[in-house]
């Protein structure tokens, strides 16, 4: 049980943030100065903040008003930084036992050996840091942090650096050792396919402040502010005024301002005919519908006419830019490749859309 | 990999701004270290007219530096530069070359060198003075020390004397010392100095427990050190300065008739003002 | 063969001078990677009131003259000195016309030296290394002697070479806390000296030759090690 309560000022940035975090792994997720990484430095002994609580199972790790700040050596948090920052006077063997010197020397070999059994680099012990590739030098930083048995783990956008199927690899072997070790980890980074593969928890960091706290699928489903949504890639977000309320149907009506058409949207207790609310919808739920197709009683609100007016191959999908309004374009349409080839579809074409509707959101105004 | 390359950029970058910025940062100090450089040579190119340098046994400094004021207000218009310090330094630079017109030894033997490289004008040398030579200690001490066999006391750590290789006083005390049986059981204790006065300035700031230096010398600063005994006259070579004009000097009237002011009776009468014993004639 | 002071004969009084030397500036040279270490950690790694002041103190010696800083020393050590009084006093001895002083003179012309160059190396060393090593139980003293000295070493031995070959030339300083007095404190520089000055070349020439050829061993060897990536 980890519990942060801490406030930092630096000048033209500032963090605040209260957590309350359990066992298993938790994403620190956020645009790039966000405070991640302070977060973490402050939980580590690091950085001191200027006032509040760290406490990590129990152990006062610092208290403002108490006067407790533990060292750093003292507090049994592993860290793995960006960059691999393996002593390079030091072989690979060396590196993980730095932290378990104090051990006799049969006990700290069997733990070394271990850890490079474990790690997947077996042969590479009597090498030097500049003597191998940098996934093989973050699974050593990753061996020699969790020899020394660390009571929790940060991990800072550990893999950012590395080639894409490295990275793969490298979450894999996390998740497993996670699950092995029952330590837990702190892991930020700032690449949603990454938090959505290894969180357990998510925390939306933005500006030094915790925006939402909650499962993958709550941050991804459920965003309850409009920054989260963006950091998610809820990539449609529209804000309108409502214009009618239906709450025995548990629909509402909303004019969508900025783009200039209505949308039938679920009903949210309270609202009343006036307010302003935002709402979104990912890229993945909307419904491109074959002219012939006949439509279900659901979809019959939200169905949009308009034009294709870019379409972007990403790899393995397609997104499309439909157009409806005046402006650029309005919706964000994501297909896979299998889909799109099947539409036929090709820029400047009229089509339909649809909105799922369960796939609608309204985010919570006023977070 | 991508990372570093990104790196290496921005250090290629950093490391052509920081060497044009060096190259201007550089030449605006050399001009200005040039300009500083022009400004004092302008400042020492106007020569008073007159000059005359005189190198003098460092023994000398504070009658010389009187009897340069009385040639300077005899002859008005005419400056006198004094150089002191060892004799033996003194005899080098000149060898060597150096802008000197006047030379007083606190010795023959220095004298004697630069004589016999040809350096001294015609007629020239004369013996203008002499000394006597003391055993001192510090005005302080409370050592016991009452002749100059005390020097063997256990007490007597330290005692100096000029380097009797450069200074003519660290000869006439090594002669002494041989004369009383002393060199060889004292030796151990011996500190040099570069000159004279410095072998009184370590006496008087009581760095050692005794020295050997001109009776004059310890005139100057008797509130400091404290005379135990004037050495008899036949424990060592006399004393004598000579003085001389360096042979090809710009001014040479005038430095002989500075050498003239020294031999003079009113030259004199400064002289044994500051302790200094009229010089036998020489032959 | 002629005497000098010390009863010894031309050649034994010159090898004494070089012995001596080299005694000297060994000495010297150990007492100030010792002292210049810890100083440059310090001046690298905390902040404290009066750093700065401290910072100019120690770097001071390394643009006064070299008589400027004897004349402190002298101040400082002399039998009269701020300190050396008190020292003599309790024990009857005084430092000054010792190859100790030498040794002093010697240690502080030199310290500036190798706290510039080793401080610079353990500013050099990657912060990430430092904190990981914290992370991992280190605490500070066990991370300097794991992970920061290490790193440094390369700054640290060529302080030490700078530090020795200054040890070897030093002159001014010396000359004027421990005197000159054959067969005790005439190092080679003031053995050179003393012998040009007195017009004794051929004793001179036999010195700046030994001199020039034992210095040039020094700084091959400093080459090699450095190269060697000791």
């Amino acid at each position: 049980m980890i519990e942060i309560r801490v406030e930092k000022d630096l000048g033209n940035f500032s963090l605040n943030l209260s957590l309350s975090l359990q066992k298993g792994m938790t994403v620190l997720f956020g645009p790039s100065g966000s405070g991640k990484t302070l977060t973490l430095q402050t939980i580590a002994g690091l950085v001191e903040p200027d006032s509040g609580m760290v406490r990590v199972n129990g152990v006062v790790y610092f208290n403002k008003k108490e006067g407790v700040n533990l060292p750093i050596h003292r507090r049994r948090v592993g860290y793995v930084f960006q960059e691999p920052s393996l002593f390079p006077h030091m072989t690979v063997f060396k590196n993980i036992a730095y932290g378990i010197s104090g051990l006799p020397l049969g006990e700290r070999n069997q733990k070394v050996n271990h850890m490079i059994e474990r790690m997947r680099l077996g042969g590479l012990e009597k090498r030097f840091p500049h003597q191998i590739s940098g996934g093989q030098k973050q699974r050593t930083a990753l061996a020699r942090a969790l020899a020394a048995s660390p009571v929790l783990l940060l991990l800072d956008e550990p893999f950012a650096s590395l080639d894409n199927p490295v990275r793969q690899k490298l979450r894999l072997d996390l998740l497993r050792i996670g699950r092995e070790d029952r330590t837990p980890l702190i892991f930020v980074t700032h690449d949603v396919e990454e938090a959505f593969i290894l969180a357990d928890e998510v925390v939306v960091l933005n500006n030094g402040r915790v925006e939402q706290t909650g499962t993958k699928e709550d941050v991804f489903y459920r965003p309850q502010t409009h920054n989260v949504a963006k950091f998610l890639g809820a990539r449609n977000i529209f804000h309108g005024k409502v214009t009618d309320i239906r709450p025995g149907e548990g629909e509402m009506t909303v004019w969508v301002e900025k783009k200039g058409f209505p949308s039938s949207i679920p009903y949210r207790e309270g609202v009343v005919v006036g307010d302003w609310v935002r709402f979104c919808i990912r890229p993945e739920e909307i419904m491109i519908l074959k002219a012939d197709r006949p439509i279900k009683r659901n979809l019959k609100a939200n169905i949009f006419s308009g034009r294709i007016v870019r379409i972007v191959e990403k790899g393995a999908e397609h997104t499309l830019f439909f157009k409806q309004s005046q402006d650029d374009y309005d919706f964000e349409i994501s297909i896979s490749n299998l889909a799109y080839r099947g539409l036929r579809i090709k820029e400047g074409q009229m089509v339909n859309v649809a909105f799922k509707w369960e796939s609608i959101w309204v985010i919570p105004e006023g977070k | 990999m991508e990372i570093d390359h990104r790196k290496e950029e921005s250090a290629k970058m950093l490391r052509r701004c920081s060497r044009l910025h060096g190259m201007r940062e550089f030449l605006l100090v050399l001009a200005c270290l040039t300009g500083l450089l022009l400004a004092s040579q302008i400042r020492a190119q106007s020569p008073s007219a007159q000059e005359i340098t005189v190198s003098a046994a460092i023994s000398l400094k504070n009658v010389f530096e009187e009897i340069g004021k009385t040639f300077m207000q005899k002859y008005p218009g005419t400056k006198v530069v004094f150089n002191f310090g060892g004799s033996g330094d003194l005899a080098r630079q000149i060898e060597s070359g150096a802008p000197v017109d006047v030379f007083a030894s606190a010795a023959q033997k220095d004298m004697n060198d630069i004589e016999k490289k040809d350096l001294i004008a015609a007629n020239s040398r004369k013996d203008f003075a002499r000394n006597g030579v003391v055993l001192v200690k510090p005005a302080n001490s409370t050592i016991p020390l009452h002749t100059i066999a005390d020097l063997q006391k256990k007490a007597i750590k330290k005692i100096v004397i000029g380097n009797p290789k450069t200074v003519p006083a660290g000869r006439y005390a090594e002669q002494a010392l041989r004369h009383f049986n002393l060199w060889d059981t004292i030796r151990d204790k011996l500190v040099f100095a570069e000159n004279v006065r410095q072998a009184l300035d370590y006496v008087a700031r009581d760095e050692v427990d005794a020295g050997l230096v001109y009776s004059t010398d310890a005139m100057v600063r008797s509130k400091e050190v404290k005379v135990v005994m004037k050495l008899p006259e036949e424990s060592h070579q006399p004393v004598v300065y000579p003085i001389g004009v360096i042979k090809g000097t710009k001014e040479e009237s005038f430095s002989r008739a500075f050498v003239d002011l020294v031999v003079s009776p009113e030259g004199q009468q400064i002289l044994n003002k500051y302790g200094f014993i009229a010089a036998k004639p020489r032959m | 063969m002629e005497e000098d002071a010390s009863g010894r004969n031309m050649d034994e009084s010159v090898l004494f001078s070089l012995r001596l030397s080299l005694q000297v500036a060994i000495a010297a040279t150990v007492l100030v990677v010792l002292v210049g270490t810890g100083m440059s950690f310090i001046l690298a790694r905390k902040s404290f009131r009066g750093k700065e002041i401290l910072d100019i103190l120690l770097t001071l010696p390394l643009v006064l003259p070299p008589t400027v800083t004897g004349y402190y020393l002298i101040l400082f050590m002399g039998r009269n000195g701020l300190l050396g009084n008190a020292l003599f006093r309790w024990t009857g001895w005084s430092i000054m016309f010792t190859w100790y002083a030498a040794v002093l003179a010697s240690f502080i012309v030199a310290l500036p030296l190798m706290i510039k160059t080793t401080r610079a190396a353990i500013e050099s060393v990657d912060q990430n290394l430092i904190k990981v090593s914290y992370t991992l139980g280190h605490g500070e003293l066990k991370t300097f002697f794991k992970v920061i000295l290490p790193l440094s070493k390369k700054g640290i031995i060529a302080g030490a070479v700078l530090s020795f070959a200054r040890a070897m030339g030093e002159f001014g300083a010396t000359l004027m806390v421990a005197g000159n007095i054959p067969g005790k404190t005439n190092t080679m520089p003031i053995a050179i000296y003393t012998s040009a000055s007195s017009g004794d070349w051929s004793k001179a020439n036999m010195m700046v030759v030994f001199f020039t050829l034992v210095s040039a061993a020094f700084l091959y060897i400093a080459n090699k090690l450095s190269k060697k990536g000791f």
